[in-house]
């Protein structure tokens, strides 16, 4: 079994490990002040290619795979989550849908902007009624002649206020419901009747614009299906499945950098005439950091080298996401005690971390949603067919 | 222009530290760098011709308008990831110069190695180096190099142009840190570079012939990120480096021999505390001259 990473991985790693030293890290403050993305840093990252990693050289990525985004979702975990998410929302649930599922043509008419940056995307599933019940979406899609008529609200969508193209899942026969009859369609966003709402003001990830999406008779041309018609369910499931893994690289990236930190203060921090280094107290939180991070390195990227193998992966993703949301809040709440005062301070980054890091718990489906959905690969072996 | 750039990889001085008491290095993280000013140098070459290699091709061949950079580094498989991050910014071509015989090159045999380097190549007009390397390195190579093919040699550039200024130096003072035109258009006796050094008064720009040997000063410049695309398509291509052997070079025993032995390290004492002058302005003027005068 080689555990290795290829040489391009590693050298992509540590360009992107660079970068974000050079040109995230000092952004990543004022990002979560004003709540804004910076284009700058943005365009920059564009130009480098890293709005396309996963994604197979063909249609205009990088060609780098699932364990190529991973680490790129991990090393800028370690200095802005904010940034981590536009891009993750753009690459790892909204762009997906689409080279996970979509046609050819469909592919050859977006993926090369997607991936060049040109176009950003979002991913559009849940509603104000439907979170963890995603079946229970309302947005009805309506076939009259050669296109769809959408009606209906999103709602936490990452990247709404400034997606250009919102990947969203429809009902298009009532009859079937989400589970059957609903639908992927690919809204540009200057298209009569979209409208993004206001930003949400959030405890973390401030940087990351998310909002409502109101959509008021919207005209989709029928060749903006993505994937079939009355399985887009399945192919959201799909692409979340797969979004799930690198959730996990986040975390990640988030407590190697707490962990990083507290490694730090454990050296430069004296009290009692010595390093707090020296203090068992200290070195027990930070061995069960380092540990758990270890852990979650090996899961991350064993489920990230099943998916670049062709290999099933669904259950582990959720393991991924599970795991990794609940060892980041740990990390990141240890790296607040241990730093004391200074780690409460605004004028430190962990309060920042410990903000940021609470979502990863909630969103792309809740820990709660996780530990069914694992429960239920467990007793399917058995033949328990677990009932909702 | 087809310019040659020598590159290092050496360990991070971050990852170690010198214990003086036991006058020994304790490698405390082993992580491999390019060395910045070489990074600078290749930085500034890459901004000298007019094409830098686009990321998809392997080899680099026949890009670049006729103007090249190849990139050229002494070593094993350190230095090999030096030459494919250089070829991952936009050089045409690298080499590995491997042999065993060149584990103990001193600044002489470096010398050597790198003018067979350029003979080999036949055609190169400009030698670029970073101005200091991290490790025990005294910045020789640069003016032996120079020595050895009779050209110019120019250290510590802030800024690189091609320029076509007559021979004498334009002995002016230069504002801003950026090339400034010639004031007399004259007669030129070829391809030039004019360079932009820094002295205690200030900038000063200088101007050479080429084909010539120039030293690049540390963040002089920005060095340009590699494209993604770019770096999957080097580390995947085994022929993105190619490998010559001492050998391959003609160079005698005699060029390979080191001049200087190495027979171990010892590091100097910390450096003590300054001392404190008081009093008032007159005397703490006197007492700083006394010490400038070593009293």
């Amino acid at each position: 079994m080689d555990l290795t990473f290829s040489p391009e991985h590693r050298a992509f790693r540590r360009l992107v490990r660079e970068f974000c030293e050079e040109e995230v890290a000092p952004r990543a403050k004022k990002i979560d002040r004003t709540g804004q993305s910076d284009p700058e840093l943005l365009r920059m990252m564009a130009d480098l290619g890293f709005f396309g990693v996963p994604f197979s050289q063909e249609v205009g990525g990088l060609g780098l795979g699932e364990t190529g985004y991973c680490i790129f979702f991990e090393e800028i975990s370690r200095h802005c989550a904010s940034t981590a998410t536009t891009i993750g929302a753009h690459i790892g649930i909204g762009a997906m849908s689409l080279y996970l599922d979509g046609s050819p043509a469909l592919q050859r008419k977006y993926m090369p902007d997607l991936c060049a940056g040109k176009k950003i995307a979002a991913f559009g599933l849940t509603e104000p009624n439907a979170g963890s019940d995603a079946s229970g979406i309302q947005l009805r899609a309506t076939l009259e002649g050669d296109s769809y008529f959408l009606d209906g609200q999103k709602m936490w969508i990452t990247n709404g206020p400034i997606a250009d193209l919102i990947f969203t899942l429809a009902i298009t026969d009532p009859a079937l419901g989400a589970r059957g009859g609903a639908t992927v369609l690919a809204v540009e966003k200057d298209w009569p009747g979209f409208k993004s709402g206001q930003p949400e003001k959030k405890m973390g990830l401030r940087g990351s614009p998310t909002s409502l999406l109101t959509f008021d008779e919207v005209r989709v041309p029928k060749e903006n299906v993505v994937g079939q018609v009355g399985l887009g369910f399945v192919t959201f499931m799909k692409t979340l499945d797969i979004g799930r893994i690198s959730i996990g690289a986040g975390s990640l990236g988030g407590s190697q950098a707490a962990l990083d930190a507290c490694v730090r203060w454990a050296k430069a921090r004296a009290q009692f005439g010595r390093p707090i280094a020296h203090m068992q107290s200290i070195q027990f939180m930070l061995a069960d950091m380092a540990t758990e991070i270890e852990a979650l390195r090996s899961l991350v990227y064993r489920t990230a080298w099943l998916v670049d193998n062709g290999q099933p992966f669904s259950r582990e993703a959720d393991m991924c996401k599970l795991f990794g949301s609940e060892v980041a809040s740990r990390c990141i709440d240890r790296a607040l005690q241990i730093h004391g005062a200074l780690g409460y301070s605004r004028d430190f980054q962990i309060e920042r971390g410990w903000r940021d890091a609470r979502i990863a718990e909630i969103f792309e489906g809740t820990n709660e949603i996780q530990r069914i959905v694992i429960a239920e690969h467990l007793m399917q072996e058995v033949g328990v067919r677990i009932r909702p | 222009m087809n310019i040659l750039v020598l590159l290092h990889s050496l360990l991070d001085p971050a990852g170690f530290t010198i214990n003086r008491r036991a006058q020994k290095v304790f490698v405390n993280h082993e992580n491999y760098i390019l060395n910045p000013s070489d990074k600078n140098a290749l930085e500034a070459a890459l901004q000298l011709i007019p094409s830098p290699v686009a990321s998809s091709s392997a080899t680099g061949e026949g890009q670049g308008g006729g103007s090249t950079v190849t990139a050229v580094a002494l070593g094993d498989s350190h230095a090999a990831d030096a030459l494919r991050q250089a070829r991952s910014m936009g050089a045409h071509r690298a080499i590995l110069i491997q042999d065993p015989t060149l584990k103990q090159a001193d600044a002489f045999v470096v010398t050597n190695v790198l003018r067979g380097v350029a003979q080999h190549l036949g055609d190169i007009d400009l030698v670029l180096l970073g101005a200091e390397v991290l490790d025990a390195d005294l910045a020789q190579v640069g003016p032996r190099l120079a020595t050895a093919l009779d050209w110019p040699f120019i250290a510590d550039a802030h800024a690189i142009a091609p320029s076509r200024a007559p021979r004498e130096r334009y002995r002016g003072k230069i504002a801003s840190g950026k090339i400034a035109e010639h004031p007399n258009g004259g007669n030129h006796r070829g391809p030039g570079v004019a360079v932009i050094v820094k002295q205690p008064d200030g900038f000063h720009q200088l101007t050479a012939d080429l084909p010539a040997v120039i030293s690049v000063a540390v963040h002089s410049n920005k060095p340009r990120y590699p494209h993604g695309r770019a770096i999957v398509d080097i580390y995947r291509a085994p022929e993105a480096v190619e490998i010559l052997a001492a050998a391959d070079l003609r160079l005698t025993a005699a060029d390979l021999t080191p001049l200087v032995t190495r027979r171990g390290e010892s590091f100097p004492p910390e450096r003590e505390l300054g001392k404190r002058l008081e009093g008032g302005l007159d005397e703490v003027a006197n007492q700083l001259a006394n010490v400038i005068r070593m009293k």
